[in-house]
């Protein structure tokens, strides 16, 4: 075990990356940063592990760590990866790593320049559903359309970590991230945008080209922040020249609907196989962990939220000027 | 005794079935069925019969040409022949006051709708425009739910239309004669929106390509973002580049109250709000023939047609909308 972890931030994310870093068996757990004192303690306790209650003591110390998890509220992610890259730690982010292009920027910089790792929780990536479309289209590469849809409560006011663009920021990344990882780089964006009753941005429909000249749709609905269900979660389809994929949230199946044959073939992980949102979050963590360990590439690096973040600053230009932007 | 007569194979599944459904009926008396002048060979790829074969099976007379057919002076005809001549026909056979049924779509230019318009008195005759997904009862049951409020008011629309395009018959290739894929199911994409959400489009936003029916030179997948008058906005998908249907038609409406889905092959609509989740009944949906039905009601009783003549200047003018979009990469308001 050579890798020395440590995790800032104890919310419902650190929780699960805390849990993934102790399972590990390339790392494991030295310290955890977390300014509410009963849950610092408790996890101190439970991972035996050492309790700071801010970043900038844990920076100061002279405890011995390799790796940083960073899970906090967004808009903290910034000063805290530039505090632990600067001591050449590698970074491991939630998303989004910043709601800002720029930062996302001088992060991608800074890592380089350092030569840290810099990886980001994109986890939806590895949805046993989405693993599965992933290798299925390596035979089948020429995708036509691409849609992906996202329905969940979510809040309507502004305040504490939701500011307008939450939606498309916080959330939509996630859809854009799948996207372009099964169909590659966006070329072209034009958006609508709804609020519902609410402050800040409830709805969005957005219309994508693609450098491989698919089309692509994305839609995201807080429905108005009223609704108690999620309407599927997460839905993707995917038509291609040999088939049509149906990705139902993520785990509960893949559907194949072959162009030459009259029948599905449904992929559904065993029941055996632990099928929730929380498993893929852990095998994200999970991988990283490996990649580090290995020396091999990192799975979804800081480049991902780059171009991630370059999608939104076109979508959201496009919802201002009402037409199609390009996504540069 | 209603006389109805039948006017060209072309669009042969829904000529042979909407005629062998009348035939079956009490009260109706078939006219004649009308070839167009088309050889055998044209008839039975369009319809798997010859026509001369199914007017003898349903006991009626065969025309060859459609002005031969209306001197018979039927009271109604179904007009099945190439989409393009649609409006032609119909307009031949309403100036002699005749009821008339279009199989889907009527047109698929506006100047088409247009000029048939100008000439036609709705006062008079019936004029039925085809859109069998109106007939589909899960549709109609998902309608019916959002007009008793269950969703509240809608947000958005998400419809997904998977029909394989139609590239067997050389009529159906040529998009100046059939509309393509999109002139042929643009009703299903503009007219069905309309008719769930009650508001008509405001602007389009469209990407479409050809994919892999490069015969047909017209796009075989359309992907559509659209704004109503009322706010509502819609994901709208056209997918004919497969080779047989999957799931035909999706639709996913959400509300400010809940959400209700609808799958064609499967219960009639999900439906999901604060108060818990519903599922629609199974169904049996012979939409061919409710839209047959429908036309003797709408002669018979005066029922108002599902699908009108301005429903289908609605469906054009997107379809020219969609297909201009698409084109100069731009928005287009309507």
């Amino acid at each position: 075990m050579s890798i020395r972890a440590v995790c800032i931030g104890a919310g419902w994310a650190g929780r699960l990356h805390m849990e993934a870093v102790a399972e590990s068996e390339e790392a494991k757990l030295v310290a955890l940063v977390e300014p509410d004192p009963d849950k610092g303690e408790y996890y101190s306790v439970k991972y035996g592990i050492k309790h700071f209650s801010n970043a900038v003591d844990l920076a100061k110390s002279d405890l011995s760590y390799d790796m940083v998890f960073i899970c906090t509220l967004p808009e903290l992610h910034y000063n805290d990866c530039v505090t632990f890259l600067n001591l050449g730690k590698d970074i491991f982010c939630e998303k989004p790593v910043s709601r800002e292009y720029d930062e996302i920027v001088k992060l991608y910089r800074l890592s380089g320049k350092k030569g840290c790792r810099f990886g980001v929780n994109f986890n939806q990536r590895y949805g046993k559903s989405v693993i599965k479309a992933k290798e299925l289209l390596m035979s089948d590469p020429k995708i036509h359309m691409i849609n992906a849809s996202m329905y969940q409560q979510g809040p309507r006011f502004s305040g504490g970590p939701v500011n307008k663009n939450f939606l498309i920021t916080d959330s939509c990344c996630h859809l854009i991230d799948l996207m372009t990882y099964l169909n590659g780089k966006a070329k072209k964006v034009c958006t609508l945008l709804k609020r519902i009753e609410s402050e800040i941005i409830t709805d969005i429909s957005v219309i994508i080209e693609f450098e491989n000249n698919s089309i692509g749709n994305m839609s995201h609905s807080f429905v108005g922040g009223r609704l108690q269900t999620q309407h599927p979660f997460q839905k993707i389809e995917i038509h291609t020249e040999f088939a049509k994929y149906d990705i139902n949230n993520l785990y509960d199946s893949l559907v194949l609907y072959k162009h030459d044959s009259y029948g599905q073939i449904t992929y559904t992980p065993s029941v055996f196989e632990i099928r929730d949102y929380s498993h893929s979050m852990k095998l994200s963590v999970d991988s990283f962990i490996k990649a580090a360990a290995n020396k091999s590439d990192v799975p979804v690096g800081i480049e991902d939220a780059v171009n991630n973040s370059i999608i939104i600053r076109s979508i959201l230009k496009s919802s201002k000027s009402g037409g199609f932007e390009e996504v540069i | 005794m209603l006389k109805i007569g039948l006017i060209g194979f072309s669009q042969g599944y829904y000529a042979v079935k909407y005629t062998s459904h009348l035939a079956r009926l009490k009260g109706i008396d078939l006219t004649g069925v009308c070839d167009m002048g088309c050889d055998d060979s044209y008839i039975k790829e369009c319809a798997f019969v010859s026509a001369r074969d199914f007017a003898n099976e349903l006991g009626t007379k065969l025309y060859s040409g459609f002005y031969d057919l209306l001197d018979q002076k039927p009271d109604a005809v179904i007009v099945a022949n190439e989409t393009y001549e649609h409006t032609k026909i119909a307009d031949a056979a309403l100036s002699r006051g005749i009821h008339v049924f279009v199989s889907k779509p009527l047109a698929f230019k506006i100047e088409d709708v247009e000029n048939l318009r100008n000439r036609y008195n709705p006062l008079r005759q019936v004029l039925l425009c085809g859109n069998p997904l109106k007939y589909e009862k899960g549709l109609i049951d998902l309608k019916e739910q959002i007009n008793q409020g269950k969703i509240g008011k809608i947000i958005s629309m998400n419809l997904a239309i998977n029909h394989e395009a139609m590239v067997n018959q050389e009529w159906e290739r040529d998009a100046s004669r059939s509309g393509g894929p999109l002139g042929t199911y643009g009703v299903y994409l503009i007219d069905i929106i309309r008719w769930i959400s009650g508001a008509d489009f405001k602007e389009i936003y469209a990407m479409g390509d050809n994919f892999v029916h490069k015969s047909i030179k017209a796009y075989d997948l359309v992907s559509v973002l659209a704004r109503l008058y009322n706010g509502v906005v819609c994901n709208l998908q056209l997918v004919s580049t497969i080779t047989y249907e999957y799931p035909f038609v999706r639709l996913e409406v959400t509300g400010t109250q809940g959400s209700i889905a609808f799958n064609c092959n499967n219960y009639s609509y999900l439906l999901k709000s604060s108060k818990g989740v519903g599922l629609g009944n199974w169904r049996y949906s012979e939409m061919g023939i409710d839209e047959i039905e429908h036309f003797i009601a709408c002669i018979k009783n005066g029922e108002t047609e599902k699908c009108n003549i301005d429903d289908m200047l609605h469906v054009t003018k997107g379809i020219a909308a969609i297909a201009k979009s698409i084109e100069n990469r731009c928005v287009v308001g309507l």
